[in-house]
């Protein structure tokens, strides 16, 4: 039943061509996440939800150990506002 | 000493050092940044707002019986305007704006963040609270106040303040965690009274 699941769901995903991510690139997100800093060039949301991960899991998520007292809190405000930069990225690289 | 395009420049394209790099982002475009010789950096408008509800609360006081009505939720409304719209922002009226910007600053460098002269010139003052302390982290939050006599259309995008860094004498291991880093939109803070404070009211 599981495995019938599974196999549904990414059939759904491979039909509706949503972007995969990429492990370099979610090593470079989660470098600027760790140091309180929202992500540059992701490459895509996958990047950003799967660096946001590790940073949940991860109670030492943060360099500095002052931001893991408000990890969650912290965390919430550099994913978000690294899909904002990724807004303004494909924003300006639309421009001719 | 303040620094330069240059020397800006370099640090946010060296990132050095890695543990406690000097950050800013979105990033100017950094070459014609360089060329342009400055002494500070444009930053921009981001696209939150936030409205203090002068309905909420007859008086701002911050004596012993502050009421639960006070808090920064209860006191903001905040706004989001999208790229290409606009906040307009009337004669008298005074508003929270954020900059686009998400800076870091490393542990030995401090920054202050002013209008731009030609917004100043119009009536458009920027920010009240300017300094930006070592270890910072976040978007900045702007006090935006109109003292001229006509609205001013406020996109968010726009280059609106400038910001100056400079190197402190000595590398604090102590950062700026206050309550106002790390935020993306802007932020109002609490404010209470301190010891010092305290005891003088008990007089």
């Amino acid at each position: 039943m599981v495995r019938d699941l599974l196999a549904e769901a990414d059939k759904i995903v491979d039909r509706s061509k949503i972007q995969q991510s990429d492990e370099s690139l979610v090593e470079k997100c989660c470098e600027n996440l760790t140091l309180m800093v929202p992500a540059e060039n992701s490459g895509g949301s996958a990047n950003i939800l799967n660096a946001a991960w590790k940073g949940w899991l991860d109670q030492d998520f943060f360099a500095d150990p002052t931001n893991n007292e408000r990890r969650l809190a912290n965390l919430r405000e550099v994913i978000l506002k690294s899909v904002e930069i990724l807004e303004i990225e494909s924003k300006l690289n639309d421009l001719p | 000493m303040i620094l330069k395009a240059d020397r800006i420049a370099y640090l946010i394209e060296s990132r050095e050092p890695p543990s406690d790099p000097l950050v800013i982002t979105p990033c100017p475009k950094i070459e014609e940044f360089k060329r342009s010789g400055s002494a500070s950096m444009d930053l921009r408008l981001g696209c939150w707002f936030a409205m203090l509800r002068p309905s909420r609360a007859p008086i701002l006081d911050v004596g012993p019986t502050v009421s639960e009505s006070l808090t920064a939720e209860a006191l903001t409304k905040l706004h989001y305007v999208r790229f290409g719209d606009k906040f307009v922002l009337h004669p008298r009226a005074f508003v929270l704006g954020i900059t686009l910007e998400w800076i870091r600053l490393p542990r030995n460098i401090a920054g202050y963040v002013t209008s731009r002269s030609s917004w100043g010139r119009r009536g458009l003052s920027i920010a009240t609270a300017t300094g930006v302390h070592p270890g910072f982290t976040g978007c900045l939050t702007l006090e935006l106040f109109n003292s001229g006599e006509v609205p001013i259309a406020l996109y968010p995008g726009m280059a609106i303040s400038q910001f100056f860094m400079h190197w402190v004498d000595t590398c604090s291991e102590k950062v700026d965690r206050s309550q106002l880093a790390g935020h993306r939109r802007p932020f109002l803070g609490t404010i209470e009274l301190d010891e010092f404070a305290r005891k003088l009211l008990r007089l």
